[in-house]
C-alpha cells in the first residue's frame, strides 16, 4: 500500500485495509432480548442467538430463529419465529450496518478511516456506545451445508455463539423455503437427538408433502459480540 | 371322590349253617378286592357303602370288622333291618386294610374278607413370599417362605425362568441365587409334581441397586482461561468403585459424547477431569454431575442417575486486553471494545451487483484477489432466499488472476435466477 492505513488481527488476518474500497461494519444496535427488528437488508446484517441457553423444546431440543417469511428488500419491520414459524422467539440481536452506507461523524475523535471511494470504511464514534463489537468466528461459503440440520455438521460449535440470520425465512403455511440457523444448546435432550452441540444450518423447501434439501443461497457467518464479549 | 358299592350275599338260620361271601361288583366274587394281591384302591374322601345282596336269605345280620383307614373305624353289622351303611376314607399314607365279614347262626360261623388300600395323600404347600437379602453384589439370595408346609411327601423347591413348574432340579432347600436384573419363578411341592400338587411364587422379579449420588461439590463455580481446553471438579461424598460423571446441564451421560469426563472413585472424595465443551469467552455454562453403580455392587453398571441439584458453573475469562502492539478501539463509552488484535473484523470488499443469469451462465464481482481465499472470502447472495420456483444456489468459483479475477457466479439451474450478491472479507 502506498497510504492509508493496513489493520490486521494477531492472525494476520486483514481487519481493515484502507487502499480498496473495503467497508467496515458498524454496531449500531443491540438487543438483549427481541423478537422483532427493523433492518435494511442490503446495507445490515442482523446476528442472533437464542436468550434462552437452555432452550425449552423439550421434544426436539433445539432453539431455531429465522425471520418469518417477507421477501421484501429495503427497510423492513421483521420479526423472529421458531422453526415451525408459529411461535415468536426471543433473540439477543447485533445489528450491524455497513460503515459505507453511513456518514462520517461530525465530531472529531476516536478513529475514522476512509477507503479509496472516500466512502467512511471505520468509524470508531458511529458503534453505539456500550454495545460492543464484532468478531467473526466462522464462515461458510454459499452452498457449503445441504438440507436438514441433522445431516449437516455445525457451523459453529459454541451453541452460544451469534449467527447471521439476515437471509433467513420461514412460513408456517402452504409450500415454502424452511431456511434457519438452530441452535442445539444445553436442555434436556430428546433420546433422538444425537446431534452434538452447536449452530446448524437447515435448509429444506416444503412444497405439499415433497420436502427438497437444498444448499444455502448465502454465506453463513458466526461470531461472537456485544457488550458482554471483548472482541 | 367316588363311592364303591361292595354287597353281602349271606344266609343262616337257627338251624341252618351260616354262609357269607363278599360280591364286588355286584354278582362277582373274584378279581379287584377280592385277594390281598389285588387290593381296591381307595382315597381320601373316597366312601364304601355297604348292603345286603338281594339274594340274602335268613334273618341277622353280618358284622364287618377290621375298619383301620376310615373316618369310623367301628364294627357295622349289616342286616334286613340296617339298610345300606356307609364309610368314609380317612386321609393318611398308603396303608392296606383287610375287611372281615362274619356271619353267625346254629352255633357256627362263616366268614369272608376284602381287601382295600389307602392310597397316599398329597397336600401342597402354599407358598407365603418370596424374599431376598437385598446384597449388594451381582446376585441376591432369595428365599422361598411358606404359610403351609402341604403334606404327603417330601417339601421340596425350585427356581425357573419360565412360568412353567419343572419337571426336575428340585432341591429342599428353600434359598436360590436370583441375579439382579432378571424375574425368576419359584414353586413348593410335596412331590416333585407337575400335575397340581405345587404351587407356584408367580413372578419374582429383583432389581438393581441404585448408584450414591449424594454427593456435593464445595466449589461449584469454576472459572477457567481464555484459552483453557479442560478443566476439573472435586465431588465429595463419593462411593468407591462408582462411576461419576460430568455432563453439560440436562445431557444424557448415555450418549457417549454427552459424558464430559468419568472418574471411578476409589475414596470418598474424587476428582473429575473433563473437556470437550466449554463456553467462549465471557459465557458461563453449567454442568450436572451422573452417578453409575457397577454390577459387582448391585448395579446395572451401564445407566447413569443424576445427582439431583448438583450442579456447578464454568465461566470463561475473557482475554485479557492488554497487549503491545496492534490498536485496541473503544467505541464513545470508554470501556467495550470494538477493535482489537484478537477481532476478526467483517468487512463489505465489493459494493452490491444485481445478475441475471440464464441457464448455465456466470457473471463476476470483479476483484483483487490477492490474500482472499475460502478462509478469509465469501460472497453474500442478496434477494435470492425466496424464489418462487425451487431453485439451487449459484455456484462460487475463485478465480485469482486474468480479466476476470474475482468471484464467478454460476447459475446450475435449468432456468434464470436472479439475484444481487457482493463479497465479504472476515
Amino acid at each position: 500500500m502506498s497510504y492509508g492505513i493496513l489493520l490486521k488481527n494477531d492472525n494476520e488476518n486483514v481487519i481493515l485495509d484502507s487502499d480498496t474500497s473495503n467497508s467496515g461494519i458498524t454496531v449500531t444496535d443491540y438487543f438483549s432480548s427481541t423478537t422483532s427488528v427493523t433492518v435494511n437488508r442490503s446495507t445490515q446484517r442482523v446476528f442472533a442467538r437464542p436468550v434462552d441457553p437452555n432452550p425449552p423444546f423439550i421434544a426436539q431440543y433445539e432453539s431455531s430463529l429465522a425471520f418469518s417469511y417477507n421477501p421484501n428488500p429495503g427497510s423492513q419491520t421483521l420479526t423472529i419465529v421458531n422453526r415451525a414459524g408459529t411461535t415468536l422467539t426471543p433473540a439477543e440481536v447485533i445489528i450491524i450496518t455497513f460503515a459505507d452506507s453511513t456518514s462520517a461523524s461530525a465530531t472529531e475523535y476516536g478513529i475514522k478511516i476512509f477507503n479509496t471511494d472516500n466512502d467512511i470504511a471505520l468509524d470508531s464514534e458511529a458503534f453505539s456506545a456500550g454495545d460492543g463489537g464484532l468478531t467473526i468466528e466462522t464462515a461458510i461459503d454459499v452452498g457449503g451445508r445441504t438440507g436438514t440440520t441433522a445431516l449437516n455438521t455445525p457451523v459453529n460449535t459454541d451453541p452460544r455463539a451469534f449467527a447471521d440470520i439476515t437471509h433467513t425465512a420461514r412460513s408456517s403455511t402452504g409450500s415454502f423455503f424452511d431456511g434457519y440457523l438452530f441452535w442445539n444448546g444445553t436442555g434436556t435432550r430428546a433420546s433422538s437427538n444425537t446431534v452434538d452441540y452447536g449452530v446448524y444450518a437447515h435448509n429444506l423447501k416444503v412444497s405439499g408433502s415433497t420436502l427438497f434439501s437444498y444448499s444455502n443461497f448465502t454465506s453463513i457467518y458466526t461470531g461472537r459480540g456485544g457488550p458482554s464479549l471483548s472482541v | 371322590m367316588a363311592n364303591y358299592n361292595i354287597f353281602i350275599e349271606q344266609e343262616g338260620g337257627p338251624k341252618t349253617n351260616p354262609v357269607v361271601v363278599v360280591e364286588y361288583p355286584e354278582n362277582t366274587t373274584s378279581g379287584t378286592g377280592h385277594t390281598s394281591g389285588s387290593p381296591l384302591n381307595i382315597n381320601a374322601g373316597d366312601t364304601l357303602t355297604f348292603d345286603l345282596a338281594d339274594t340274602s336269605v335268613g334273618p341277622g345280620g353280618t358284622t364287618i370288622s377290621g375298619f383301620s383307614v376310615f373316618t369310623d373305624n367301628s364294627n357295622i353289622i349289616i342286616s334286613g333291618t340296617s339298610g345300606a351303611l356307609t364309610k368314609t376314607v380317612a386321609s393318611g399314607g398308603t396303608t392296606a386294610n383287610t375287611l372281615t365279614f362274619t356271619k353267625a347262626s346254629n352255633n357256627t360261623t362263616a366268614t369272608d374278607t376284602f381287601f382295600v388300600e389307602r392310597q397316599q395323600t398329597i397336600v401342597a404347600p402354599t407358598i407365603s413370599s418370596v424374599t431376598n437379602n437385598n446384597a449388594a453384589a451381582a446376585n441376591v439370595t432369595a428365599t422361598v417362605n411358606l404359610s403351609s408346609n402341604g403334606s404327603g411327601g417330601t417339601l421340596k423347591y425350585a427356581q425357573t425362568t419360565s412360568n412353567s413348574v419343572p419337571a426336575s432340579g428340585w432341591q429342599t432347600g428353600n434359598t436360590f441365587s436370583h441375579p439382579r436384573g432378571t424375574t425368576r419363578y419359584y414353586w413348593a411341592s410335596q412331590d416333585e409334581d407337575t400335575s397340581g400338587t405345587f404351587d407356584s411364587s408367580g413372578a419374582v422379579s429383583v432389581g438393581y441397586l441404585a448408584p450414591d449420588t449424594t454427593v456435593s461439590i464445595s466449589n461449584s463455580t469454576l472459572t477457567i482461561g481464555p484459552s483453557d481446553t479442560s478443566d476439573s471438579v472435586v465431588v465429595s461424598g463419593t462411593t468407591s468403585g462408582e462411576t461419576y460423571v460430568v455432563t453439560i446441564d440436562n445431557g444424557t451421560p448415555s450418549t457417549a459424547s454427552y459424558r464430559l469426563g468419568e472418574t471411578v472413585a476409589t475414596g470418598s472424595s474424587t476428582t473429575i477431569n473433563f473437556s470437550g465443551h466449554f463456553p467462549s469467552q465471557g459465557n458461563t455454562y453449567t454442568y450436572d454431575i451422573h452417578a453409575q453403580r457397577p454390577t459387582s455392587t448391585g448395579g446395572d453398571g451401564s445407566s447413569y442417575t443424576k445427582a439431583s441439584g448438583v450442579e456447578f458453573t464454568v465461566t470463561r475469562q475473557s482475554a485479557a486486553l492488554t497487549f503491545n502492539y496492534g490498536i485496541l478501539l473503544l467505541d464513545t463509552d470508554g470501556t467495550s471494545s470494538i477493535i482489537s488484535p484478537d477481532t476478526r473484523f467483517f468487512v463489505k470488499l465489493t459494493d452490491e451487483q444485481s445478475f441475471s443469469l440464464a441457464a448455465g451462465a456466470s457473471g463476476n464481482i470483479l476483484l483483487d484477489m490477492t490474500g482472499l481465499t475460502t478462509s478469509n472470502s465469501t460472497v453474500i447472495v442478496l434477494q435470492l432466499l425466496y424464489p418462487t420456483t425451487f431453485v439451487s444456489a449459484p455456484t462460487v468459483t475463485r478465480i485469482t488472476s486474468g480479466a476476470s479475477e474475482g468471484f464467478q457466479l454460476t447459475n446450475p439451474n435449468s432456468s434464470t435466477i436472479s439475484f444481487s450478491a457482493f463479497a465479504a472479507r472476515f
